[in-house]
């Protein structure tokens, strides 16, 4: 197959032909114009930044190996944006296997004032994220964040719908928990009670 | 705290996560990728590949094909042939006998009298409709003389048929191949009404009404009137004539043929013209299928300046092509900007025939022209402000890159003229372009019109 020499930079679908036709420039552009996009969803999905990474390798190399089936009438984020929840998810069953069930009985229903959220930056509520056992992350990301609904999340994760419903509730909760946890000062600023607090 | 309002205030902050990256994530994200990735990933998952690999198998199974059966043809140019012995008229409910000889070649070649709807009907008629009553004669007159020919021609003429001709139990080779006297062959008189058959091949019980009868008498009178036939005849070998006339057999041999030329194209409006080399398969006389390979230019493009580039693309000419000369200091203006676009194209089609006359017909096609290689040359020339600030003088520049082409994007419909002289076809044919997707490398345009002229010679 014939190497693209050149491509327009500002052209996605040129950009695309060229990764096609085995342009590495084209392919490192390709890379460079979703690495933010990807990791951002590689994050939610996981505990860490290495799993991330992992993620977005894994997300990178789906996105090359079926480039070609790639349907050009549609966007290409939302096309990422898919191979990018089905890595994380196929990531997620690889470690279930090995993972530690965290005991949930813990859970305790609280309360938490909008205004808590929006003085606490994005990143930090990645963190608490993060802090989610993998069960209740995973079903809190893909209904709150990218929008399956539980039969869908079932499907995807073989689990029963309830279960999602059930994994849904108790996320919330255990991230309600978790902002009043890690940040008591802004409860207390906004005149909340903080209840008995629950180590993670 | 709602779960709605929860749930979308969590939501926005994890979407407005943008992480930040160096240029050492990307490298080694990439490296993973090509260190992992699969090296079919590209190549078998594109429908080019798998089009070509589907065209590649069709054609070589079809040439497989013909080869095959002109193979098969030659080796056996006789095969068995199965003669029925029916009495057409008869109204009993005996069975019909089928005599099979294994060794004998019977070719019937008399049509059937009408009034026998019934009847049995020959598979391949010798004296078809066209021919007259003339040219029958002298196909009769042609066949050698034995004693079922002899019957033919008393039943022909009217005359009574001989014993001696009946019971003849030698194979009596005609012009058509062998026939064995026993086997009754039925056939059409000048006026119909005269049928032969012969009771010691059907066992069947003969009608009186149409039995011929045979005098003993007649053999030697009729034989002494058709002696200077006989001479004549036997200077011309029967197998000769077989030859000749291609009826040596029942079996109809598959009509598959080859055409392979060349020829040109060009539409009208946005040009898009080249030529190739063009191949057809037939699968009888009226149904091709169509391959080529064909250069085209397309999508010509020519600004004289960079204000006509920007005026019909709405961006710098520079922008896209020229980057590198983009400097703070160094304004360059860009002139004569050419652009041609070279592809490289499989036209496939399904192609059916109207014959008009014997080397007059009329065809229609259907198909697509996939796209397998596509390279714009691109030139133009720029000059720039030097240190003091004059233009320098023009500097040519000329490059061509490859692209990867989008392979099925067009359906191409078309009529055909064609006029045959012996093994040299003709071609003229207009058509018509609905360009289904909208490929950059051929402009916007989703309509052509144009016409193709092709040479061809047929095997």
């Amino acid at each position: 197959m014939k190497k693209k020499e050149s491509f327009r930079s500002d052209d996605l679908n040129s950009v695309i032909e060229a990764c096609l036709s085995g342009n590495r420039l084209a392919e490192k552009l390709l890379v460079k114009m979703y690495l933010g996009f990807v990791k951002s969803i590689a994050l939610r999905y996981s505990s860490n930044n290495m799993e991330a990474e992992e993620i977005v390798n894994d997300v990178f190399l789906k996105l090359f190996n079926n480039l070609a089936k790639y349907d050009y009438s549609k966007p290409f984020q939302a096309w990422t944006r898919t191979i990018a929840v089905n890595t994380a998810i196929d990531y997620y069953r690889k470690s279930q296997k090995y993972a530690h069930q965290t005991d949930i009985d813990d859970i305790e229903l609280t309360d938490t004032n909008f205004d808590v959220i929006s003085k606490i930056s994005a990143e930090e509520i990645l963190m608490l994220v993060q802090k989610l056992p993998p069960s209740y992350r995973t079903v809190f990301t893909l209904y709150v964040v990218d929008g399956y609904n539980h039969r869908e999340i079932a499907d995807m994760l073989g689990i029963k719908e309830g279960t999602s419903k059930s994994n849904l509730q108790d996320a919330r909760k255990k991230l309600q928990n978790l902002i009043k946890v890690y940040y008591p000062n802004l409860h207390l600023a906004y005149g909340l009670k903080i209840d008995k607090l629950h180590e993670n | 705290m709602k779960t709605e309002e929860f749930d979308d205030a969590i939501k926005r902050k994890l979407e407005s996560i943008n992480p930040a990256f160096t240029e050492k994530d990307i490298d080694r994200v990439h490296k993973y990728t090509v260190a992992n990735r699969s090296p079919f990933a590209l190549l078998g998952t594109t429908r080019a590949f798998w089009t070509l690999m589907a065209t590649g198998m069709l054609v070589t199974g079809l040439i497989t094909w013909k080869l095959t059966s002109m193979f098969v043809h030659d080796q056996h140019p006789a095969p068995i042939v199965q003669t029925r012995a029916v009495a057409p008229y008869r109204q009993d409910t005996k069975p019909t006998q089928i005599v099979a000889k294994t060794d004998t070649i019977y070719i019937t070649k008399y049509k059937y009298i009408n009034k026998y709807p019934d009847s049995y009907i020959p598979s391949q008629t010798y004296l078809n409709k066209k021919e007259s009553a003339k040219e029958k004669e002298k196909i009769y007159a042609q066949l050698p003389v034995s004693e079922n020919n002899i019957i033919t021609r008393q039943l022909q003429n009217n005359e009574p048929v001989t014993e001696k001709a009946q019971k003849s139990d030698t194979p009596v080779k005609t012009s058509l191949g062998t026939r064995s006297p026993g086997v009754v062959e039925p056939k059409q008189s000048d006026n119909n009404t005269n049928i032969a058959e012969t009771q010691k091949a059907t066992n069947a019980v003969p009608d009186p009404k149409n039995t011929l009868v045979v005098k003993k008498s007649d053999t030697t009178a009729i034989a002494e009137k058709k002696e200077p036939l006989k001479k004549e005849i036997k200077k011309t070998p029967v197998h000769d004539y077989a030859d000749e006339h291609k009826i040596a057999s029942d079996e109809k041999p598959l009509n598959l043929n080859f055409m392979i030329g060349a020829g040109a194209e060009t539409t009208l409006g946005n040009p898009q013209s080249g030529g190739g080399i063009f191949a057809k398969l037939f699968f009888n006389n009226k149904f091709s299928i169509n391959a080529g390979l064909k250069l085209m230019n397309v999508n010509h493009q020519y600004y004289e300046n960079d204000a006509d580039f920007i005026s019909a693309n709405g961006h710098p000419f520079e922008w896209t092509y020229a980057q590198y000369l983009i400097q703070p200091w160094n304004n360059p203006k860009f002139t004569d900007i050419d652009f041609t676009y070279t592809l490289w194209q499989v036209p496939i089609s399904f192609e059916y025939y109207f014959p008009i006359t014997h080397a007059f017909s009329i065809s229609a096609s259907f198909g697509t022209d996939l796209d397998i290689s596509c390279s714009n040359k691109l030139s133009y020339s720029y000059s720039y402000e030097d240190h003091y600030g004059a233009m320098t003088n023009p500097i040519n520049v000329s490059k061509i890159n490859n692209y990867a082409p989008v392979p099925i994007n067009n359906a191409v419909g078309s009529v055909g003229f064609i006029y045959q002289f012996h093994h040299l076809v003709l071609q003229l044919s207009p058509y018509v372009t609905k360009q289904d997707v909208n490929v950059w490398y051929k402009g916007k345009t989703e309509w052509y019109e144009g016409a193709s002229f092709k040479v061809f010679y047929s095997f």
